[in-house]
């Protein structure tokens, strides 16, 4: 494994795992839980905000299992790179707007709490680790080589 | 093909894993005293509030869910838990305190109290003092009071709370239930309440 594509699987490992970990724990709360912590964001209405967390951790979880199993490995790394700065975006400007929030949500309303220069910090570097797995075209270790015949 | 075949299978159990998980984690229910129960007994629908009164956000809900109930008097029977987060210092004491004053016949009353005064007491070193206070400007008898909550003698109403709120998934506060219909924060009770409330009585 040459250092550049065991960046490539440490990146995609670890983006893995944050979204596949995040996705679980939301998945196991209720998701009008995860819409209160969506809501104090103000970007989305109400219904809107439910919606989107019912939607979201499942997102999480398939790009996050995706990007463990290296099945279907580039558009894992896609699909993670977009959430991740989906959050980011999210985080900036509830800073931008002076909001305080009480939780950032990140891993639902009963996993660990992060401020939001924590989350923030672990979000931009979760982006590069999943940037660095999308740019890597041959994933080692993976199914997709295994499909390959690599 | 292979690599589909593999994608469909790790959906598939994946989506197992999440329903199995969410079965095993929400069920249950235990009993709640008549005190904490207001409204018609033979309402159609139960609106099930889980709140901590250290919690802001339940402290501010409270007006709204007021009118929301004069609304529905008739229709609507609610029921109080207690969900202390562990984050807030004094929720469980308050807790405690508020069925003490339960059990003398003003809960409601008290948990009016602990919401109005919140500041007050959560700032306290130790608030046990204040909490005998207000039950004293209630009326209640202060001695009896002061020695329910030193023996924890009332605590199996808030443990069964707290086994009610684990067994539903309750890790935020206040959470709403319509019969089952569960809502988090005073927006989505806004925008979802009445909506349920219908559904659950008009069939």
């Amino acid at each position: 494994v040459s250092g550049r594509s065991g960046l490539a699987l440490a990146g995609r490992l670890l983006a893995g795992a944050a979204l596949a970990y995040s996705g679980y724990v939301k998945l196991m709360a209720p998701a009008e839980e995860l819409a209160l912590a969506v809501e104090s964001y103000r970007l989305l209405p109400t219904a809107a905000a439910l919606a989107f967390a019912r939607v979201l951790p499942w997102a999480e979880l398939f790009a996050g299992a995706s990007l463990l199993a290296g099945c279907f490995t580039r558009a894992g790394a896609a699909a993670a790179a977009a959430l991740f700065a989906l959050f980011l975006g999210a985080l900036a400007s509830a800073a931008a707007r002076g909001l305080a929030l009480d939780d950032c949500g990140c891993f639902g309303a009963g996993g660990p709490r992060l401020t939001r220069p924590q989350a923030m910090a672990l979000d931009a570097a979760l982006l590069g680790a999943a940037l660095l797995a999308f740019l890597d075209r041959k994933p080692r270790f993976s199914l997709d080589a295994l499909f390959d015949g690599k | 093909m292979k690599r589909l075949a593999a994608g469909l299978l790790l959906a598939a159990v994946l989506i197992a894993a999440v329903l199995i998980g969410r079965r095993t984690a929400w069920l249950g229910s235990s009993d709640v005293p008549e005190f904490r129960r207001k409204g018609p007994a033979d309402a159609p629908a139960v609106l099930l509030e889980f709140s901590d009164f250290e919690c802001g956000r339940c402290a501010e809900v409270q007006p709204f869910l007021k009118q929301f109930l004069e609304r529905h008097s008739s229709r609507l029977r609610l029921v109080f838990r207690h969900k202390p987060l562990r984050s807030h210092k004094w929720a469980e004491l308050a807790a405690r305190a508020s069925d003490c004053a339960g059990v003398q016949g003003k809960f409601w009353e008290y948990a009016e109290v602990l919401y109005a005064r919140q500041k007050e007491w959560s700032a306290a070193p130790d608030p046990k003092a204040l909490f005998a206070a207000y039950a004293k400007n209630l009326g209640l008898d202060v001695a009896r009071f002061e020695a329910d909550l030193a023996s924890g003698r009332w605590d199996r109403f808030l443990q069964n709370d707290v086994k009610e709120a684990e067994a539903r998934g309750v890790t935020a506060t206040p959470t709403f239930f319509i019969n089952e219909r569960r809502m988090v924060g005073q927006s989505q009770l806004t925008e979802y309440g009445e909506r349920y409330v219908a559904w659950e009585t008009d069939r």
